[in-house]
């Protein structure tokens, strides 16, 4: 084996440098713009920037390209390049369709992370990611909430202070989650949950913070390490034996992001409230005694599925075999989204009586992203919402008339985008459709 | 007029801005392009037919559409190709088509035409080019299941038109390049040759009625839709002269823009959906007991030839190929790291053995147990008479191969070995006769670059994707993979694909399929006076040669007007010829 240099050249620390060997592969061959398996012409993209944008910039492939045009100088950030950068979610579509066959060779979503990097570096971030980044170092949310209304959801139901009162859990309640209204009466529906089952649990209220991924998201790769930094010694001073979060973003932030900024891995284990009220249900702990009579289709959201995919990195090189093949020169993880959380959301779903559970065409590591993250929505909205329309549209063809998901953020944009078309077509969070169901007791069912 | 045109383009073309970065002594830096803008006046012409949102001159944009494939492939700024479409627009109709070529003819300006844009075969190859991305015109229009077509636009996917045709027992030719390329495209304006081709022939033949803006701007239909009687022939009623506008390797964006078509389809006994087995990316669809699949292999090229006779007489598999067994190892791994530690563990399948090289894959389609069982008697009769055997393959293992067969999903996998720097040679279109000596030559010319040069890559001896097309013609085409990260590998690459070219020339093994558009039909077309008949079919569709593509005008320059003196030099000093091509890698010219 020879050593080769697919690197940028020696002392060159810009955010792209490592990058250069990955963008290097790409062939343009536009996978990236596409689900892995299409089921109809009609539900075939697998990419919501190029969708909107329709420029190759948009996706993740010319994504790939512009990062590489703009490191060589060969382009500038205009507004046109910025719009084709950041109406993109970081959904993390492209990357999954683009290992059908080009492997490890490219890894777009890496190549994003870095290009929104080199943007921040470069001091041409979007206003409204300034002022989201603002929010964070102020307030440590990217709404600019204050940090006393993050237990506001939960008034009159008296929570432990997983800070104070030594808890077996660590409820995690996620920051998309716990200042919008909307979304309170899923997590009250998961706190009956959780006391029914005797768990012992706590919050951290006003001291939680966001875990980082978003500032991450956004090319602050700095403010994402303290953001996660804060975050994980309030998990390790909470003494908590597990960590179980509401938020589908913080999931994936501790078990994909949290890696990349060099933060350990919490002592304790990190579960999804999903996963965990099954496990509940699966030794007996919980029952779900009720019925919910309709076609549901599940959106499976990306950060709690491909994204949420738990990282190991490596500082892997590149060498060449075979003559020509390029191949890492030491271990190193290629995340295929095959990792996320899937299953659990839908056996909760499948547990309620006459509940129909019909899957949309594009599902699993191969969902099509609701519009609502990534900082698109805050920055182009537009582009946001079309997204959601695109996704509705799938969901409606399934013939279902409830959404179920398992994610603050989709079902925040999801709901409102339904809302607005006026069809009667109903985004609901899993947990509110669980309380939903259980209101209604099964009756010889 | 020839100036007049040039004064136009210039016109169109506002000042090239000047780059942030130019040094202060009025040096740019060596990696740093000027590259021209619109004018306002051009600019605002195509916002009006188009809409703002729908044409840009921005290189950040521009970028996209400059990404060259092989030759040049440095981490540099040599990834890009040396000319940059001037402007990107996205018309999303015929009519609007129309108006942009209109609107570039008015201007000055040259365009050229893309689907779905796969690699770099639409990339503008001179300046002043307007990249007309076909992007918005995506529909499907039609599928007349009884009369096994549909009528398509440009930018429907070979996947999504087969998802579509399999819900009415039909599938589509999806050509090797993989399931993302436009059928429209293949099928009007280039290569056409696909791994299921056995089957679902070639795109050239696959193409029915077309409807195309001409590089004058005229809308016209042509073949049954001429007449308007539907999209049914290619050959009329109304106008139709699809061979001469085809041809066999397509003009490559150089006679128009193509807007709609009439697209053959196939009977198909498969399901209506895939099903997937396995975990991304390894899906695999399920094999029944009419849906089979067989490997089998020979000691000798005489076994596959002979075979591939009584193959294609009996009709009794569906679907033929072979491939490399080194790319059947690219297929069954998800990484090049894990293929690598198979083979050098050992741990290859015996289906990704180099020692069982001498293969054909098949694919079995049946309606009927009795009809699957005639098939299998058929096929076992034919491989005992060809002195050939059956090779054990993991159910995991054919299912994904027959995944592959039926979708083309993992073609693209060859890239992997070189990514951006692979070529393949010029192909073979002729009779199986010539299969063992085809693939002699192939030893012969690659042995150098694999063995001593260690150049290209080292898979199999001589890398050759095979099928029949239509149950007849021997189709072979080599992979040329090369070292992305290296100019001499890229060079010597391009150089093999000359050679071999060359060696085609002297011995003639069927049409070389792929390389007769551009400078290599004036090169090498000249024997079947194939140059002179595309230049004038080009010539008089496009007096102003405003599309750039394939075709050649019969306009000489340095490179034709040279070749004739450096022919026997470069292939004479192979020294040479390599270094001429690595010069070519390294600037781009
Ligand atoms: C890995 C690999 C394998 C390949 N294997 C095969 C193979 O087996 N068989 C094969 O045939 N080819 C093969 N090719 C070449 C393939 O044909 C090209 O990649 C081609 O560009 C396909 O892409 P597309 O369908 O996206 O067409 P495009 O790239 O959009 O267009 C292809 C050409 O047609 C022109 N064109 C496109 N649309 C129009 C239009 N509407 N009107 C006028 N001109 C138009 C373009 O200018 C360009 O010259 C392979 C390429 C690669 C990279
Ligand atoms: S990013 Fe991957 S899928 Fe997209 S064009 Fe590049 S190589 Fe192809
Ligand atoms: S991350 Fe999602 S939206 Fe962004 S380019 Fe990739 S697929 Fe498109």
């Amino acid at each position: 084996m020879t050593r080769v240099s697919m690197k940028a050249a020696p002392g060159d620390l810009s955010p792209l440098a490592d990058v250069v060997g990955n963008i290097s592969h790409c062939w343009r061959c536009s996978h990236c713009k596409w689900v892995p398996s299409p089921v109809s012409n009609a539900f075939a993209h697998a990419c919501p920037s190029v969708q909107w944008g329709n420029f190759h910039a948009y996706s993740g492939g010319g994504k790939v390209i512009t990062a590489f045009a703009l490191k060589e100088g060969e382009a500038e950030c205009t507004e046109t390049a910025l719009e084709s950068i950041f109406a993109c979610t970081m959904c993390g579509a492209c990357d999954t369709s683009c290992k059908i066959n080009n492997g490890e060779t490219v890894e777009p979503l890496n190549i994003l992370y870095a290009l929104r990097a080199h943007v921040a570096g470069e001091g041409r971030s979007l206003p409204a990611h300034l002022a989201m980044i603002g929010n964070l170092r102020r307030v440590g949310n990217s709404a600019g909430r204050p940090r006393e209304d993050r237990s506001r959801w939960c008034e009159g139901l008296d929570i432990k202070n997983a800070l104070t009162d030594r808890v077996d859990v660590l409820l995690h309640v996620g920051c998309e989650n716990a200042f919008d209204p909307e979304l309170w009466p899923e997590l009250r529906a998961i706190v009956a949950l959780l006391v029914k089952a005797g768990v012992d649990f706590g919050i951290a209220y006003g001291r939680e913070t966001a875990t980082g991924e978003t500032a991450y998201d956004l090319g602050f790769q700095d403010d994402a390490r303290s953001l996660g930094v804060a975050m994980a010694d309030l998990i390790a001073a909470s003494g908590a034996r597990r960590v179980v979060t509401c938020s589908a973003s913080s999931y994936a932030g501790i078990r994909n992001i949290w890696p990349r900024l060099g933060i350990a891995a919490p002592a304790c284990a990190v579960v999804h409230i999903t996963d965990f009220v099954d496990q509940l249900i699966d030794q007996g702990k919980l029952a779900i005694d009720g019925v919910f009579d309709a076609t549901v289709t599940y959106h499976d959201p990306c950060k709690l599925g491909r994204l949420s995919e738990a990282y190991t990195p490596s500082n892997a090189g590149w060498t060449k075999v075979l003559n020509t093949i390029s191949v890492r020169d030491a271990p190193k993880q290629i995340l295929f989204g095959n990792g996320g959380l899937y299953e659990a959301p839908r056996k909760l779903l499948n547990r309620i009586g006459r509940l129909k559970l019909a899957e949309m065409e594009r599902s699993r590591v191969a969902s099509y992203c609701c519009g609502g993250a990534g900082g698109a929505k805050e920055a182009f909205p537009d582009f946001s919402r079309s997204a959601a329309e695109h996704r509705l549209a799938e969901a409606r063809a399934t013939g279902a008339s409830v959404v179920a998901t398992a994610c603050g953020t989709c079902r925040r944009h999801l709901g409102e985008v339904a809302d607005a078309a006026g069809d009667g077509l109903k985004v609901m969070g899993v947990f509110e459709l669980l309380a939903s169901a259980m209101a209604q007791p099964k009756k010889g069912d | 007029m020839a100036t007049q045109s040039l004064q136009k383009a210039h016109d169109a073309l506002a000042a090239p801005q000047a780059s942030a970065r130019t040094l202060a002594d009025g040096l740019e830096q060596p990696n740093l392009k000027r590259r021209p803008r619109l004018s306002s006046a051009a600019m605002r012409e195509f916002a009006e037919i188009l809409g703002p949102r729908n044409i840009t001159d921005d290189p950040a944009v521009r970028a996209g559409y400059s990404w060259s494939l092989a030759g040049g492939g440095l981490p540099t700024s040599q990834q890009f190709m040396e000319h940059w479409s001037v402007a990107i627009a996205l018309p999303g109709s015929t009519e609007e088509v129309q108006a942009v070529v209109k609107a570039c003819l008015r201007h000055g300006l040259k365009f050229r035409a893309q689907s779905t844009g796969m690699a770099a075969f639409s990339c503008a190859m001179q300046e002043s080019v307007v990249a007309i991305d076909l992007r918005r015109m995506d529909k499907l229009v039609e599928i007349d299941a009884k009369n096994q077509m549909a009528v398509i636009e440009p930018y429907v996917t070979g996947a999504q038109l087969q998802a579509e045709a399999m819900k009415v027992g039909l599938t589509t030719h999806i050509i090797g390049a993989g399931w993302t390329h436009s059928p429209l495209a293949s099928a009007t304006s280039y290569g056409g040759v696909g791994i299921g081709g056995n089957y679902t022939g070639n795109n050239q033949r696959n193409l029915m009625a077309w409807e195309w803006v001409t590089p004058e701007g005229e809308l016209i239909r042509a073949g049954s839709a001429g007449a308007g009687s539907g999209w049914f022939a290619g050959e009329g009623p109304g106008p139709g002269f699809r061979g001469m506008l085809r041809g066999n390797c397509g003009a490559g964006g150089g006679l128009g823009v193509f807007t709609r078509i009439g697209y053959k389809l196939h009977p198909w006994t498969g399901p209506a959906q895939f099903e997937h087995r396995g975990v991304h990316p390894q899906w695999g669809i399920p094999l029944s007991d009419t849906m089979r699949f067989y490997q089998v292999v020979w000691d000798d090229w005489e076994g596959p030839r002979d075979a591939a006779y009584g193959f294609m007489i009996s009709n009794a598999p569906t679907y033929i190929l072979r491939m490399p067994a080194d790319h059947i190892g690219w297929t069954l791994h998800p990484t090049n790291r894990e293929f690598y530690d198979s083979l050098v563990n050992g741990t290859l399948p015996d289906i990704a053995r180099t020692e069982n090289r001498i293969s054909w894959t098949l694919l079995v389609l049946s309606e009927t147990h009795a009809e699957a069982e005639w098939r299998e008697r058929t096929i076992r009769a034919i491989v005992e008479k060809t002195r050939g055997r059956f090779l054990d393959v993991a159910p995991e293992h054919a299912e994904v191969l027959a995944r592959n067969a039926v979708t083309s999903c993992y073609v693209p996998r060859v890239f992997r070995a070189g990514s951006r720097q692979v070529m393949t040679s010029v192909g073979v279109f002729d009779s199986f006769k010539l299969l063992p000596e085809v693939v002699k030559t192939g030893e012969r010319l690659m042995r150098p670059y694999r063995e001593q040069r260690k150049t290209i890559n080292q898979g199999v001896p001589e890398g050759f994707w095979m099928w029949p097309s239509e149950g007849r013609h021997y189709w072979a085409e080599n992979i040329i993979s090369c070292d992305n990260d290296s100019v001499e590998s890229g060079g010597d690459g391009t150089a093999l694909v000359l050679q071999i070219t060359e060696d085609h020339a002297k011995h003639p093994r069927g049409v070389n399929a792929f390389a007769l558009g551009g400078d290599l039909a004036e090169m090498y077309g000249k024997a079947l006076g194939l140059n002179t008949w595309m230049a004038k079919v080009k010539n008089a569709f496009d007096p102003e040669d405003a599309a750039d593509g394939l075709y050649p005008t019969g306009k000489k320059n340095i490179m034709t007007r040279l070749w004739p003196i450096a022919r026997p030099f470069l292939f004479g000093i192979p020294f040479l010829l390599r270094l001429a091509m690595r010069l070519q890698v390294k600037y781009g010219k």
